[in-house]
């Protein structure tokens, strides 16, 4: 039981700082292809 | 709930309405329509990817899942996880696909097996889509009505579901895939800072160790002779079928499911595929493990009183435990996740209907722009549909089990058609046909089937797996007896 326990604890952690690392960089990164996309489709 | 949350709600719906105005003007054609015309980059093909996948939808059945299975159940996302870093790792199927240019699965069948596949496919894969997308509005009314605090037999609740419906079929009718592509990106944005707000108060009110230990309390409590191993133990406490049926899930969701294989065929080279998995494969992690664990918090919350109501359990914890201003903030951004996923879905049915079921029975080249008329009339009538049926569908399995089943129609069947055409020299067309007929029987997983042919089975991922393998058995038996004058039409 402990093993799984401690498992679960560990995969949650992980899971929630690779969002919060996946959230910094795409966000940014993006929002900077968004501003292309739309300059792409303007020309 | 106070105005400073309703003030946040409504500057947030007007934004995304604007938005999906305003790209109305930057559709030059059906491409454009359907894949973006093949403009996404790695970063937008990862964040429309989660936005779309990581839907209220999800976070309600996820949820949902998390109290029942408690933390048992989070080997679903593992299993997700594993399944999906492993495509990116090897690019199977989806570099393949990529390649291929295809603009979505019924055409490929075209490629590879002729437009008798594609048709057949097409349709399947619409029936099995929409049907899951049935419970969507219905989850959705939950949702809201629980978090508001709205009484069931309101009509105010049919009217809010009713607008919110609206306001996504007039963006993703304006825009198509471009629209999607925006309003999944600030929907990431929101749900996102909303997901990590919700964890920290989750964590905050309950205590990180007093959530392990109320929560062994209280299956102690209600029920003396419980093994708290169950409580961890996937193996012990959902058996090895169950587990089974989650990696082909995982497989499913991440490379067979229309709406994830649309964003692998929208991104901009072949070289991108892989690499968008890697990311995506923690995307597939989180959108399992984070509402799970609010769900098991919100179990917690309530002392396990879960009544019938273990859908509402997750929103109502919500109410409770949010400051004023935070709660807006996180309601907007559940309202972004419903709206994201129905945007994703209906774009992607209606192309799929318009794409590879009408302009193929047409035999005629329909143009760009009368496509694009077609799809946003289908669009309408989907909305119709799903609001329909979300409203009175009366099953009770649990949510997850209706969209694994659901979705079964088509994927049971897709699954061979797809890895064997790709990988098997030998599969042939009537193989194909065969196989996606024989993924239909997967439609008695279905609680309201099982009830009218009197089928008493307590886990319907039993039903889904023997599908599985009946369909893959009668795509080798039908290619091995019935081939192809002229193998694989595509090398």
């Amino acid at each position: 039981m402990m093993i799984w326990k401690f498992f679960w604890q560990a995969l949650f952690f992980f899971s929630l700082i690779m969002f919060i690392v996946m959230f910094l960089k795409f966000t940014k990164e993006g929002y900077n292809d968004l501003k292309n996309i739309f300059r792409d489709h303007e020309k | 709930m106070t105005y400073i949350d309703f003030i946040i709600i409504a500057c947030y719906l007007s934004l995304i309405f604007g938005v999906g105005i305003f790209t109305r003007n930057y559709v030059n054609g059906f491409s454009d329509f359907m894949v973006a015309n093949r403009s996404v980059s790695l970063p937008l093909g990862v964040v429309t990817m989660l936005g779309t996948e990581l839907g209220l939808i999800t976070v309600m059945y996820n949820a949902q899942t998390g109290i029942n299975g408690l933390f048992s159940s989070f080997h679903i996302g593992l299993a997700a996880f594993i399944v999906t870093l492993l495509i990116g790792l090897t690019g199977f199927v989806v570099v393949e696909l990529r390649r291929l240019k295809v603009k979505s699965i019924p055409e490929y069948y075209n490629l590879r097996f002729g437009p008798r596949t594609r048709i057949l496919g097409a349709v399947l894969l619409c029936l099995g889509g929409i049907l899951n997308m049935g419970l969507f509005l219905k989850v959705g009314a939950i949702f809201i009505q629980s978090i508001f605090g709205i009484d069931s037999s309101s009509n105010l609740l049919t009217i809010i579901m009713l607008v919110l419906l609206i306001l996504v079929l007039v963006y993703t009718i304006s825009g198509g895939m471009l629209s999607v592509i925006v309003t999944d990106y600030i929907q990431y944005v929101v749900l996102s800072i909303s997901f990590i707000l919700c964890v920290f108060y989750s964590i905050k009110t309950l205590g990180w160790n007093n959530i392990f230990n109320s929560l062994e309390f209280i299956m102690k409590e209600n029920n003396v002779d419980y093994n708290i191993d169950l409580i961890y133990n996937p193996v012990d406490k959902m058996g090895g079928a169950y587990i089974s049926w989650q990696v082909v899930l995982g497989f499913v969701s991440a490379v067979i499911w229309p709406t994830s294989i649309t964003r692998v065929l929208s991104i901009k080279s072949t070289s991108l595929v892989k690499k968008q998995y890697l990311w995506s494969s923690f995307s597939f992690l989180i959108r399992f493990i984070i509402p799970c664990f609010l769900g098991i918090c919100a179990f917690v919350y309530f002392n396990g009183n879960t009544g019938d109501q273990s859908l509402a359990l997750m929103p109502k914890f919500l109410a409770e435990i949010l400051p004023v201003g935070i709660l807006g903030i996180v309601v907007a951004g559940m309202l972004a996740a419903f709206m994201s996923t129905h945007d994703s879905y209906l774009l992607c049915w209606s192309t799929i209907i318009t794409n590879d079921i009408i302009e193929p029975l047409y035999r005629r080249k329909i143009s760009s722009d009368f496509k694009i008329f077609l799809t946003r009339i289908i669009i309408i009538i989907l909305g119709v549909y799903i609001f329909y049926w979300g409203m009175f569908y009366e099953g009770s399995d649990a949510i997850w089990d209706y969209l694994g089943i659901t979705g079964a129609i088509y994927f049971t069947g897709a699954i061979s058609v797809v890895v064997l055409g790709l990988y098997w020299e030998k599969a042939s067309s009537t193989g194909a046909v065969l196989s996606l007929l024989g993924g239909l029987s997967s439609i008695i997983g279905l609680e309201p089937v099982r009830n009218f042919i009197g089928l008493s089975i307590d886990n319907p991922a039993v039903i889904g797996i023997i599908s599985l393998i009946f369909s893959i058995s009668l795509m080798i038996i039908g290619s091995i007896i019935f081939p192809d004058k002229a193998k694989g039409l595509i090398k």
